[in-house]
């Protein structure tokens, strides 16, 4: 009785993604008013459950993956695979494609390989990962997977069902707090069987996933309404206008708090293909009256592109369906290949460092097979510990290990070192490493004049135009380029130091601004406890 | 399709990195480079236009005994990313035997990254290929960078099929997944060519000097 007394509790706030809200969870007479919707039913009604040809009777659809909470698989998880990962919902549910599980119904429980769990959900394991190969993990099942595998589910066949016979029914009968032992009485179990009976012989049937793909989702818990619209932020995608849209009239008047309102069934089946746009006619309805004239005499064909990013902060948890007929591929018998030693090497170098893909600091960016080879001979361990560096010279010295990884080399990096490779990237000529206030730490811009005009000169205007950038929320400008004749001079500044290097008479070729800016973020972090 | 000489008993598998434009594919090739001794693989061939995009192709062999008997070879190729060099993806991806597909996991590439698997397909379809048959996997590079879309999306993207293969999130720049990838999909083009040829068995792997 408890277990019912909490359903009710939870009733309160139906919601698709949250098992807690499931509107199923709610008292039968609460759930009358959704028996007015039939189109809906109508259209969920999968085609497999129809009684077809005469048969008298029909079987309740299997759906082709079975969702357990994320916090109930990662419970299950062996020592030392589990990673903790506080940004995850503990309630989301993974789906597991059925076929994959072993489901034993003595102690309800199911069974995974680990190479298939780490497939579905490699948020919950450690990274980098260690072998998986005929490794299987038992978790216990939910309650509503539990009433999935209960027999008593054949009923009598009816005719088509009448509009008023027919009642919405979700995606799942029962509602189980994940967190609740996996144990049920017998009592609650029939209970729960009797109710299922009842709303099959009700002819509720489930929106089960039919051919191969989910059906898209009736509401979302992000604010939008059943009319299916789902609300961005305009001022980012007026940042992403193309130029013949980009009035300068539209930004004033947007303001910076403004949203819009786009209808879901046009957004959501472009997502496959990585890129979402609308019809101007479409967004000039959504755009607010004030802002609409500002795009009055623009050509009504103009597709408009809504920036994925902004897309995914308001689309509905189950808006990307995997297929459910998905075969998870498995090596069964793991051969070694000459890059498994490697692979191996680089899983231990990156594993101690949680949250992160960078190299660990006091570590050879790139050991050298050699060493592994060396180590397996003299039967040394490869994780010897490195000496000891005083605490105080680790302050002193900055580190310039992971820019050993920028730069492809293993040999030792210092300031003028690093300006010199920076020097000879293609497209550039110098270099010149330099405070914002003006000192100048290492390398040289080749020219006396062109020196004096960068350190005094191009740290303050950077600044300038950052602000008055952020003020517009244009936020993260990363460089600046001033030509003149045939001279250009890029800086990159982080407000303390700065990098200006001068150009080859011609702009940055391609990549290579991308490298700077990740060369001058690894060297401004390396100086950061630094005194320069 | 492995190239195998019984002559000589030597056997050639052919992998191809495979992505949009700037994905990083040269970058895993410099990175696999760097790390192999160079006893044990041969220089890295690269034909790039002056701003170190590749205009054919990079190649880097590796060899190693990993058959009963016959020498292995592995031959690591990329291609040229850019849209207008189809007909050089076309003339690389001849006769190949796995496929890393480096993905730019940057949001505004997500077109990119769909259109190249589009044209991987398409390119494989004209060699009568399948790509479901193929050894695969997916490598979603630069998730180091912060403007990265979730592998939820990139998995929807790429591998919604009904064989969904591994992927590995990658930075082919410090070398994280970089081997992985590559040797699961050595691993699975092995399975299969012993599926193939049933009469040469698995052993374990021996790295020797290059040639």
């Amino acid at each position: 009785m408890a277990f019912f007394s909490w359903l009710k509790s939870k009733s309160g706030d139906p919601g698709r993604d949250d098992p807690e809200k499931h509107p199923a969870a709610k008292p039968a007479e609460e759930s009358i008013p959704l028996r007015q919707n039939v189109q809906r039913f109508r259209e969920t009604v999968p085609q497999g459950a129809r009684t077809v040809s005469g048969s008298s009777t029909f079987k309740r659809p299997v759906r082709a993956t079975i969702d357990i909470p994320l916090q109930t698989l990662r419970q299950s998880l062996p020592q030392g695979l589990a990673k903790e990962n506080p940004s995850l919902d503990p309630k989301r549910r993974i789906q597991i494609p059925r076929k994959e599980v072993r489901i034993n119904d003595k102690d309800h429980t199911g069974t995974v390989s680990l190479f298939v769990l780490h497939a579905v959900c490699p948020d919950i394991f450690v990274s980098p990962l260690p072998s998986l190969y005929n490794r299987s993990v038992k978790f216990p099942l939910p309650a509503w997977e539990r009433l999935r595998n209960v027999e008593v589910l054949e009923v009598k066949a009816a005719p088509v069902p009448l509009p008023e016979q027919v009642e919405p029914r979700p995606d799942h009968a029962i509602v189980e707090n994940p967190d609740l032992p996996a144990q049920m009485s017998k009592e609650q179990t029939h209970q729960h069987q009797t109710d299922e009976g009842e709303s099959l012989s009700d002819k509720r049937q489930e929106p089960a996933a039919t051919n191969g793909e989910t059906q898209p989702p009736e509401t979302h818990s992000n604010g939008t309404d059943r009319s299916r619209s789902i609300r961005i932020a305009l001022s980012p995608i007026l940042r992403h206008l193309p130029p013949e849209l980009n009035h300068t009239a539209l930004h004033d008047a947007a303001g910076s708090n403004c949203e819009i309102e786009l209808p879901l069934e046009l957004i959501q089946p472009q997502l496959s293909n990585g890129r979402v746009t609308v019809p101007l006619s479409v967004f000039l309805e959504a755009l607010p009256e004030t802002v609409r004239n500002a795009l009055a005499e623009v050509d009504r064909s103009t597709q408009v592109p809504i920036p994925l990013k902004e897309i995914f902060r308001h689309l509905p948890g189950d808006a990307l369906p995997l297929r459910a007929d998905q075969e998870v591929e498995e090596l069964r018998e793991p051969i070694d290949t000459p890059f498994t030693t490697n692979a191996r090497e680089d899983a231990e170098r990156f594993r101690n460092v949680p949250g992160t893909v960078e190299v660990p600091e006091k570590e050879p960016a790139h050991p050298e097979v050699g060493d592994s080879a060396k180590n397996e001979k003299t039967g040394a361990p490869s994780d010897t510990p490195e000496p000891e560096i005083p605490a105080v010279a680790a302050k002193t010295e900055p580190d310039f290990s992971r820019l050993q990884t920028v730069f492809l080399t293993n040999e030792p990096l210092d300031l003028p070192s690093i300006v010199g490779k920076i020097s000879a990237l293609p497209g550039l000529q110098t270099a010149l490493l330099h405070t914002a206030d003006g000192r100048q730490l290492t390398g040289a811009m080749g020219d006396e004049q062109f020196e004096r005009a960068v350190l005094t000169l191009l740290p303050a205007l950077f600044e300038e135009v950052k602000t008055k950038l952020d003020e517009r929320e244009c936020i993260g400008l990363e460089t600046l380029t001033f030509c003149w004749r045939q001279e250009q001079i890029s800086i990159f500044s982080d407000g303390r130091l700065c990098l200006s290097v001068r150009h080859s008479r011609r702009p940055f070729k391609p990549g290579v601004r991308e490298k700077l800016s990740l060369i001058f973020s690894r060297l401004a972090e390396a100086l950061s406890s630094s005194e320069i | 399709m492995p190239i195998i000489n019984y002559a000589s008993k030597e056997i050639q598998f052919k992998v191809v990195y495979y992505g949009p434009a700037l994905c990083g594919k040269t970058t895993n090739l410099q990175y696999i480079h760097s790390r192999i001794s160079p006893t044990y693989r041969g220089d890295l061939i690269s034909l790039a236009t002056a701003a170190d995009r590749t205009l054919f192709f990079d190649f880097l062999p590796v060899n190693a005994v990993v058959l009963q008997g016959f020498k292995t070879k592995f031959q690591l190729y990329t291609v040229p990313g850019q849209v207008i060099y189809n007909t050089t993806r076309q003339l690389v991806l001849r006769s190949v035997d796995g496929v890393v597909f480096v993905a730019d996991s940057q949001w505004d590439k997500m077109q990119e990254n769909v259109e190249s698997f589009r044209n991987l397909e398409e390119n494989l379809g004209r060699q009568h290929l399948k790509l479901d048959e193929l050894p695969y996997a997916l490598q979603y590079n630069k998730r180091d960078l912060t403007e990265v879309a979730p592998i939820s999306y990139l998995e929807f993207l790429l591998n919604n099929r009904k064989r969904r293969v591994r992927y590995f999130e990658a930075v082919a720049a410090t070398g994280f997944n970089v081997f992985a990838a590559l040797d699961v999909v050595s691993q699975l083009l092995l399975h299969k060519f012993n599926r193939e040829h049933p009469t040469i068995k698995p052993m374990p792997a021996r790295a020797f000097p290059a040639e």
